[in-house]
């Protein structure tokens, strides 16, 4: 490259080649999802083509204006052909709907973008500001293609996770850093100045040296911020699970439930039954806010989740609540109502205002509430299984629960083996009950039974000494059909009737500030959600003497699903609904669904999501990706292998062709060694750096290392004279060839250091330098 | 090849002009970047980090965006790293460079590179650093740096001749990405002489032709018989072609006046010290060491306290005139002061081929002379610039367009012949004077 060049700013060729790959990339990134193939093909073209025409005006000194025009007017044209192509009938009809495309596309991507990138290219070239404009381009593609990801979304971009689960890579997130990680070495790559090839490599040796320290200092942060790392990013042992255990066994189920009868959770425990969150702005926490008659503000998650109120993955994003839990069903089940209820604990003791988790252990022992660590745990009496069915379900939770989860009403829980620790904190399985007979064939039944006796008739029933809930729910049974006048089922469903009628499903009245929330809500508005409609409806039943209470965990909307085997229970599920008890039967969930409201309905769960977690849930690697799940992974090996072998035939190439020429002189004949001895020579000089420049000549250059080899100088001229004049010409006076190169040679093996000598033995790319 | 170049910011750039504002721009932010210059974090160094600690919290951390917060601190690091590293290099540089001597020759010619003996550290295995090397006094030296094993071999070519008490030397280290460059100076005490740049051989030819070969009357009036002749050369007059030589050898032959008979002029000669005048005063150092004046010349420069008969005195008074360039033409009253004013009829004044008020000063003076000042104009860069089409010239940049003297010689030219003055143009770099037709085609640059 001339000096005029260099001074211009002229890349060197490394470099262009650098960028052209980075703007391959990144135009594959952009245009992969928006162009046909052809664009796509077109675009490459476009940017190689750009490239080498905008290295070539820059030596040429094309000016910036004639560059602009240039590529505006190749921008304009290839714009305006596409356009004609589209939108022109004729045209159209000639080449048919896909030539139409395609054609267009090839104009597009091909002309315009041509001209734009060689506008730009040539820009860079020029000035610095460009280039980092360029840099700036490189890095939005990558950051924009796997913006998907954020939130801890990281089952997404489905390309790359699906790739890496098909890999056996169940953890993204080490790849993703190491993305961002290649991503900004390339863009500093494009910042780069122009220098020596050494101070290139070993400069970009170093680049890279700081981007691994850097992958390797930020690997293991976890940016999804929960208290307990994500079950995506690090592996959680059995201490979670154990101080889970230990805080059910210390007779805290609920985790957080009102100790000092203030009628308020405290404020470092949970507020209702199952959650820890204390914020109230998380909208994934609002399902179950003010579990037992609490504040409401310091309400959980109604019953799932984990972590102070955030998601279990941390910091979610806004309207898109985190996975908690993944549920293999193993067999069909079709809920009733279409909505599936996923329970974790009860509260039934009253406290002054509002209902708690009873931890005297007398009552709701049909609860489940400690994990199955060394052998099944069996829930109390409570059912007549005689009404229910069965269903075996496997649940893994994805994040931390106080207490475990399950379908319906969990007869069994037993230990199963954890198929993913690095994904999942827990794993069991559940025999749940559920009611496969619809209410209304349970009617004739009382809610107290005779058996119970006093004490733990009144747990069930005790409600505020506010006689509005009595008055209240005698308006309400005041025009009941006479014929069930004595049925508490039917009271029940009155009552639950007119709160669905009359309520309106709010989060945004809170009730906060009241004593009494229920009552607030109750009696006032009427507005609130799941925890206000669940506990003002187990008080009115408690005020007709049923037995009542509520329970917290997880409601499933299955309307929107798509089916499978599996699914998914997001944070944003977390829910309230009350349970009665009918004597004969045991305890019904029995959810109050507001006819009116102003929240959207339940967001629709990723089936990608739930399906890969669920196959990864059943031992699947693949996480249901593989096609064929014993396929073979993807061959790194082989193509390791492929690269070390091409890299060691050339490596033995380039030594190869070193050996033979530094042998040559001592092979060839008479007429040719003043050549070879040259190239020996100078193959010499050249592995330990010393090269002639441009505009040098022999003889300038044989002088210049003269203070290491003065024969040289003779040597040079022996060769220039045998050269230019007759091959047979002597070499100097009294002298060989052979005695001049094997002088020249003892001379450097005399002034050359070493260690030099052995890098330039080392060196096996130094014959390409010798000019 | 690992070439550092410093160079002039604007008038240096081979690449064009700066655009108007961009220019006034940088003139603008100069002393915020002298001030910042000892300071590693460059503007971009510092823009990265701003951006790469926003996107590092508000994305990478905030949103939970692996890839930007992988590359944010990415860039982070990379760009402590270069800040930590120039600055230590820097360091080291100037550790290394304190007992250094300068290297300089004593005398520079303005316009040709020469190779100091200053062995400049090449920091070669500092790693993302580069050297760089400037002159801050003389200021208007174009440095080279060309790698040699751990130094650097330094070619430096003045552009402007001048005389200075020592040579200071701005060593900017910086790393290979533009985050971090640290600048500092360091100064030797020795004394530096930088001649005017001499041009081409065929200078002499274009002089003796603007002298009419010293044999003539500048006038152009031949003094004597014509009984001498020599080989004809462009721009001689046709009747003055000897023709009978010319059909018997070939050899085309002119007539010129006896050498023992004309006179050989002793001129007075002026130097007009001005923007742009380098050209000329190449033009005048040929004058005088070529000795184009004559033996009894009467010479001054701009900011000469005297005349001088002296060759080299003469030549030292075309050198430090260059600090008196704001004066334009105020030493030619002190001058004629000074001679006598029948050797005033023979006066060249060797102006720069830039407007200025000196154009005024010397037409004024000059009408108070007998005969009319002979003005010499000297340019510089190539004139093929004239010849390209307006396509090309839209097309293609062009090495020496910027060239100011051939852009101003125009309305210079113009000016002093609206005046009638007799003024001869030389264009240095190919030592041919410039006829009116070759002047015109200039305007269209």
């Amino acid at each position: 490259m001339s000096r005029d060049a260099r001074h211009l700013g002229a890349e060197a060729i490394p470099v262009q080649i650098v960028k052209v790959i980075v703007y391959l990339g990144a135009g594959w990134l952009i245009l992969a999802p928006l162009a046909t193939p052809v664009g796509i093909g077109a675009a490459g073209v476009a940017v190689v083509i750009a490239s080498v025409l905008a290295g070539v005006a820059v030596r040429k000194r094309l000016r910036p204006r004639a560059a602009l025009t240039l590529g505006a007017g190749a921008f304009a044209v290839g714009w305006l052909a596409s356009s004609l192509v589209r939108n022109s009938a004729t045209l159209a009809g000639g080449l048919g709907v896909e030539g139409t495309v395609w054609t267009s596309d090839a104009l597009f991507f091909g002309v315009a973008l041509l001209g734009a990138l060689f506008s730009v290219r040539y820009l860079a070239q020029r000035s610095r500001l460009v280039s980092v404009l360029e840099a700036a381009i490189a890095v939005f593609s990558v950051v924009y293609t796997f913006a998907s990801h954020r939130y801890c979304q990281l089952n997404q971009p489905r390309d790359l996770v699906d790739w890496l689960l098909e890999q056996g890579i169940s953890d993204p997130q080490p790849v993703l850093y190491g993305i961002g990680t290649a991503v900004m070495l390339l863009a500093i790559v494009m910042f780069m100045r122009r220098q020596s090839a050494w101070k290139t490599l070993f400069s970009m040796a170093v680049a890279i040296g700081v981007g691994v320290g850097v992958y390797f200092f930020i690997e293991t942060d976890n940016l999804c911020n929960s208290p307990k790392p994500p079950p995506w990013a690090q592996k959680i042992g059995d201490e979670g699970e154990e101080k889970s255990a230990k805080d059910d066994q210390d007779g805290d189920p609920a985790g957080g439930q009102d100790k000092d009868g203030d009628g308020k959770p405290d404020k470092d425990q949970n507020g209702g039954g199952g959650g820890k969150g204390d914020k109230d702005k998380d909208k994934d926490d609002k399902g179950g806010k003010g579990q037992g008659g609490g504040d409401g503000r310091d309400g959980p998650q109604g019953g799932g989740g984990s972590g102070d109120g955030d998601s279990p993955y941390g910091k979610p994003p806004p309207n898109s609540p985190q996975p908690v839990a993944v549920v293999a069903f193993h067999d069909d089940y079709d809920a009733k109502d279409q909505v599936l209820y996923f329970r974790q604990q009860v509260q039934s003791r009253f406290d002054q205002t509002h209902l708690s988790v009873d931890s005297s252990g007398k009552y709701d022992k049909d609860v489940i509430t400690t994990y199955p660590t060394t052998g099944p745990v069996t829930a109390g009496p409570g059912e007549n299984p005689d009404l229910f069915t069965t269903l075996p379900t496997s649940v893994y939770l994805l994040a931390d629960h106080p207490q475990p989860i399950s379908l319906g009403q969990a007869a069994e829980l037993r230990p199963l083996d954890n198929p993913n620790p690095d994904l999942f904190v827990a794993s069991y399985d559940v025999t749940s009950y559920v009611l496969p007979e619809r209410l209304d064939r349970l009617l004739g039944r009382k809610s107290v039974p005779d058996d119970w006796d006093e004490a733990t008739a009144e747990h069930y029933t005790e409600i505020p000494d506010d006689p509005r809930y009595r008055a209240l729910s005698d308006e309400i049974l005041r025009d009941i059909d006479l014929r069930f006048y004595d049925d508490d089922l039917m009271k029940a469903l009155l009552i639950k009737e007119w709160l669905e009628k009359h309520g309106y499903y709010t989060l945004k009245e809170t009730h906060t500030d009241a004593t009494d929330p229920t009552a607030s809500f109750l009696f006032g508005t009427l507005r609130g959600y799941c925890v206000h409609f669940a506990n003002a409806a187990v008080f009115l039943f408690r005020s007709q003497g049923i037995a009542a209470r509520v329970a917290v965990g997880y409601g499933v909307d299955t309307s929107k699903r798509a089916g499978g085997s599996n699914l998914l229970i997001l944070g944003n599920m977390a829910h309230a609904w009350p349970e009665i008890h009918l004597e004969g039967v045991g305890w019904i969930t029995f959810d109050v669904y507001p006819e009116q409201s102003d929240e959207p309905p339940q967001q629709i769960v990723d089936q990608s999501l739930e399906s890969m977690l669920g196959e990864i849930a059943r031992k699947d690697p693949t996480g249901g990706r593989a096609d064929d799940p014993d396929a073979a992974a993807f061959p790194f090996g082989a193509i390791l292998l492929v690269l070390g072998l091409l890299a060691a035939a050339l490596g033995v190439a380039l030594y190869g062709v070193k050996v033979f020429r530094r042998l040559a002189p001592l092979l060839t004949g008479e007429r040719d060694k003043h050549r070879w001895a040259m190239r020996a020579i100078l193959d010499t000089f050249a592995d330990v750096g010393v090269v002639r420049q441009r505009g040098e000549t022999r003889e300038a250059f044989a002088r210049r290392v003269a203070d290491v080899t003065p024969t040289f100088d003779a040597l040079t001229m022996a060769h220039l004279r045998a050269a230019l004049g007759h091959p047979g010409a002597s070499a100097a006076p009294g002298a060989t060839v052979r005695d001049l190169y094997r002088q020249v040679r003892a001379e450097y093996r005399h002034k050359v250091p070493l260690y030099r000598r052995l890098y330039g033995a080392l060196n096996p790319i130094g014959w390409l330098m010798v000019r | 090849m690992n070439v550092a170049a410093s160079k002039r910011p604007a008038r240096r750039r081979s690449g064009g002009r700066p655009a108007g504002v961009l220019r006034d721009l940088r003139q603008a932010i100069a002393p915020l970047v002298r001030a910042w210059s000892p300071v590693p974090p460059t503007f971009l160094g510092l823009t990265l980090v701003a951006v790469a600690l926003w996107a590092f919290f508000a994305i990478g951390k905030d949103d939970a965006d692996h890839v930007v917060y992988a590359l944010s601190a990415v860039a982070l690091a990379m760009v402590a790293l270069s800040n930590v590293v120039v600055g230590a290099a820097a360091f080291f540089l100037w550790r290394a460079l304190r007992a250094r001597p300068s290297g300089v020759p004593e005398t520079l010619m303005a316009g040709t590179e020469a190779t100091t003996y200053f062995a400049c550290p090449s920091l070669r295995f500092w790693p993302l650093v580069q050297v760089a090397v400037a002159w801050g006094d003389p200021d208007t030296a174009a440095v080279t740096l060309e790698p040699d094993g751990a130094t650097f071999i330094e070619r430096v070519t003045p552009s402007e001749r001048g005389r200075y008490a020592h040579v200071t030397r701005r060593f900017t280290v910086r790393d290979i990405f533009g985050f971090a460059s640290l600048t500092f100076s360091r100064t030797w005490d020795q004394p530096l002489r930088v001649v005017p740049a001499v041009g081409r051989a065929d200078t002499t030819l274009a002089v003796r032709r603007a002298t009419s070969d010293g044999y003539s009357h500048p006038s152009g009036q031949p003094i004597g018989e014509m009984v001498e002749m020599r080989r004809y050369v462009y721009g001689d007059p046709m009747r003055h072609v000897i023709w009978k030589t010319f059909a018997r050898d070939r050899q085309l032959m002119v007539r010129e006046p006896e050498r023992a008979i004309a006179p050989r002029p002793a001129m007075v000669a002026f130097f007009v010290a001005g923007e742009h005048d380098e050209p000329s005063a190449s033009t005048a150092r040929v004058f005088l060491e070529q000795g184009l004046l004559g033996a009894d010349f009467v010479f001054a420069a701009e900011g000469a306290p005297r005349p001088t008969h002296d060759r080299g005195e003469a030549l030292e008074q075309v050198i430090r005139s260059r600090a008196h360039r704001d004066t334009q033409a105020d030493g030619l009253i002190s001058l004629f002061r000074a001679v006598d004013r029948a050797r005033l009829d023979n006066l060249v004044i060797f102006v720069p081929a830039s407007d200025g008020p000196w154009i005024d000063k010397v037409l004024t003076a000059s009408r108070r002379l007998p005969l009319p000042p002979m003005l010499v104009l000297t340019v510089d860069g190539e004139l093929e610039s004239a010849t390209r089409s307006r396509a090309q010239r839209f097309l293609w940049e062009h090495e020496d367009h910027s060239d100011p003297t051939l852009r101003d010689l125009p309305a210079v030219y113009d000016r002093l012949r609206a005046a009638n003055a007799d003024v001869r143009v030389i264009h240095r770099a190919s030592g041919r004077r410039l006829e009116a037709t070759q002047i015109d085609a200039l305007r269209a640059l």
